[in-house]
């Protein structure tokens, strides 16, 4: 997946912590490791599972979900990671609803200083998305994506350079 | 008045089921997306599979809506390359596919 992910114009990954690790791949772990790590990693977690807003990442499944708990809770700095993945099984008129909910997410992540953070959950190949399609995802979503990658980039450099690494 | 015909571009797609399937999926689903009119001017069409890997060409002016329904397609299928010359692009395929 790595690999691919250079062809289809990502650099840099996003997966599960396991037993090994890689290059270019920033690993997901829901507890922050005690000490230095040899790998870059984000600390993730689940807003529908009660969401501990001292994590990197806050997963979001559905971008309606703006409850009154993130609105207040939501500090600046904090990444709020929207999937694309289900959207693969909607009907159009939730695939329409589901572009209109991400712009007014990114209006709040703008207004909040949180970062939007689409990604793909993709558990094989095919379901990666390249880096051209997630430009039209997010300009169907009324968001410029050169600003966007910036803006991620930028981000992600100020997450993982406040970690100590062997 | 010059009869120019439209610029087109050539996508270079992998995805888990057969190259016909993948393209009427695909096809459907930027009708339900974008309408059927929407997709008539994009004009989809098979050009030709090397390996695993399936060239589709589309119209230039609607690439964008096509690269989004290629995301949201289901059986899933992923965008390798896109180039405005078939020739490049199975060039590029080709190393692809031998990697």
């Amino acid at each position: 997946m790595a690999k691919l992910a250079r062809t289809i114009g990502i650099s840099r990954i996003g997966a599960e912590f396991g037993d090994s690790t890689q290059a270019n791949i920033i690993y997901r772990v829901t507890t922050r490791p005690e000490g230095a790590t040899k790998y870059p990693y984000l600390v993730v977690s689940h807003l529908d599972k009660g969401g501990n807003f001292g994590a990197d990442l806050v997963q979001v499944r559905d971008p309606r979900f703006r409850d009154r708990q993130l609105r207040k809770k939501a500090r600046s700095g904090l990444g709020i990671e929207v999937s694309t993945y289900p959207l693969r099984k909607m009907n159009s008129y939730a695939v329409a609803k589901w572009f209109s909910d991400v712009k007014e997410l990114y209006s709040f992540c703008k207004s909040s200083g949180c970062q939007l953070v689409l990604v793909s959950e993709a558990t094989s190949i095919y379901e990666m998305i390249s880096g051209a399609c997630f430009d039209s995802i997010l300009k169907n979503c009324s968001i410029d994506p050169k600003r966007y990658w910036q803006e991620l980039q930028s981000w992600l450099d100020l997450k993982l350079q406040n970690r100590v690494y062997l | 008045m010059l009869n120019r015909r439209d610029k087109r571009r050539y996508l270079a797609i992998i995805s888990n089921s057969q190259p016909e399937m993948a393209l009427n999926a695909l096809t459907k689903r930027n009708s339900e997306l974008f309408g059927h009119v929407a997709a008539q001017k994009a004009s989809i069409k098979l050009v030709r599979t090397v390996g695993a890997v399936t060239i589709i060409r589309c119209s230039l002016s609607r690439i964008d809506d096509i690269l989004a329904s290629i995301a949201l397609t289901d059986p899933a299928m992923v965008t390798l390359d896109i180039s405005g010359s078939i020739k490049r692009l199975a060039k590029r395929v080709e190393g692809f596919s031998a990697n």
